[in-house]
């Protein structure tokens, strides 16, 4: 128990520690380029009543249920497809290529097709950011399952395991350290291009209250907007962790 | 009876058993012994399913499916599955009801009962190992097949291991194959020591092991099994 506790402070300890250096950084540039363009952390973060009389909340709740909406259904596709190509030697042959061309492909250049394709509410910015993720997710998901020995299947295979009793007893638990390592860097991705697919039909969302305010040349807002949106990311990351140490708490030990 | 008639197997299309056969009596344990790339661990995967035999067959007297319990080389634990839910797995799967008495006995035999809530990764070999063959014993198969069981224990361990493993077993009596390099190991459990040539794939060897021995007989015996061996290096 004391074991655990020390490690909780410690982690928010380095979580404090990470967030001063950044400020630090932050003050440090904006004390250098002097411009307004530059606020210093301080005039921001003094700045989170009217930030919160232009509803910055209810923006940031609007994009994290984006994003969360977004991983969500890729974790679902990149599990069947990943699941299925990794084990099965077939299947990867036919899908591997398709995957690999059109990975590649920057997919928010597709912003404009999927908006007439969808229209401009919120399937077509959640396709975009499933669009993005869903690619890399499957590959990582497929490698793990190719990555697990054969060895580890071999004694339910003695006791006649059925196909689906090898994938939810082996598979997906071992799979399950990659698939969290995989979301962590997906969600990254995810909340970068959530901001792009944020900008257009819509006035809700963190994408928008930061290109309005630019727009408006309230640099203070948009920084405080984007501020908020390195905290929506922030929060991912920490239920991720959570989720992590959690789940796959054999991995630790 | 437990009878392997013919049984041919490739691997990685090489045939590694050609027209393999081999006669086990019911509740005997079975040492089996032979030079590196012999075919015995092929054996052994063959007969619990994971590699597909291209010919041959096992005939089990009672005419039901063959039940078998499997120890791999590294034991092959879930590392996700604390030990608890690794030994119930099998019956888990199988659907079977759990006889607590049976199990609390087979834990109490193997000494783990006071470990069933730590993962295989804070166990030390000789417990992971005990955990493994409780695994394997919970369905109380018909076959049980180990591959060098304890192979990767300290001499200490190993000793303690076999022991623990002899106490279980004269309980349920379950007919067990099993491979090792360690001479002596064979003597200590196996009632039969099975010779395993490398040039034919075939059993060239079978040589019952009187258990009642006197300890100066016993070290002949082990010679008279050495130099057999020897013969085949």
């Amino acid at each position: 128990m004391e074991k655990k506790r020390k490690k909780i402070i410690s982690y928010i300890g380095f979580l404090v520690l990470g967030f001063v250096l950044f400020n630090l950084v932050w003050w440090i540039c904006a004390e250098i380029f002097q411009m307004k363009a530059l606020p210093k952390p301080p005039d921001v973060y003094a700045a989170y009543a009217d930030a919160l009389d232009n509803g910055i909340g209810e923006h940031a709740l609007a994009s994290l249920r984006r994003i969360c909406l977004g991983i969500l259904i890729s974790l679902a596709i990149a599990l069947v497809l990943g699941l299925v190509m990794g084990r099965n030697k077939v299947v990867n042959k036919i899908l591997s290529p398709l995957i690999y061309f059109t990975y590649p492909v920057p997919k928010l250049a597709l912003l404009p097709i999927v908006m007439v394709i969808f229209g401009i509410g919120e399937t077509s910015k959640i396709l975009i950011i499933v669009l993005i993720i869903v690619f890399q997710l499957t590959i990582s998901i497929r490698d793990a399952v190719r990555n697990i020995p054969k060895e580890d299947y071999d004694v339910l295979i003695s006791i006649k395991a059925s196909r689906w009793q090898q994938m939810r007893h082996i598979t997906m638990p071992a799979i399950l350290p990659e698939v969290f390592s995989s979301l962590r860097v997906s969600s990254g991705i995810a909340i970068s291009a959530l901001f792009f697919t944020e900008i257009f039909g819509t006035d809700k969302g963190l994408g928008f209250y930061i290109n309005d305010s630019w727009n408006r040349i309230d640099y203070i807002q948009m920084y405080f907007g984007i501020f908020m949106l390195s905290m929506v990311g922030l929060l991912i990351f920490l239920l991720l962790d959570l989720l992590d140490t959690w789940i796959c708490r054999w991995k630790k030990l | 009876m437990i009878s392997i008639q013919n049984l041919t197997v490739k691997y990685a299309q090489k045939t590694v058993l050609k027209d393999f056969s081999l006669d086990m009596n019911r509740g005997e344990i079975y040492a089996l012994i032979g030079p590196s790339g012999s075919g015995k661990s092929t054996l052994l995967k063959a007969l619990c399913g994971i590699l597909k035999g291209e010919s041959g067959r096992i005939i089990y007297n009672s005419g039901e499916d063959l039940s078998i319990g499997y120890v791999p080389q590294l034991y092959g634990l879930l590392d996700w599955k604390n030990v608890k839910d690794n030994i119930y797995l099998p019956l888990k799967l199988k659907d079977r009801e759990k006889n607590e008495k049976e199990i609390s006995d087979i834990l109490h035999s193997l000494e783990i009962e006071d470990i069933l809530n730590r993962y295989p990764k804070e166990l030390s070999g000789g417990q992971r190992q005990r955990v493994a063959l409780a695994r394997a014993f919970i369905l109380q198969p018909d076959l049980l097949l180990m591959d060098e069981p304890f192979s990767a224990l300290d001499a200490f361990t190993s000793q303690v291991s076999q022991k623990l493993f002899l106490k279980l077993w004269s309980r349920y009596k379950v007919t067990t194959l099993f491979i090792t390099h360690n001479i002596q190991e064979a003597v200590n459990l196996g009632q039969h020591i099975l010779i395993m040539s490398k040039l034919s794939g075939k059993i060239v060897e079978n040589i019952t092991n009187d258990k009642e021995l006197a300890k100066e007989t016993r070290f002949q015996f082990i010679n008279q099994v050495t130099e057999s061996f020897e013969k085949l290096i």
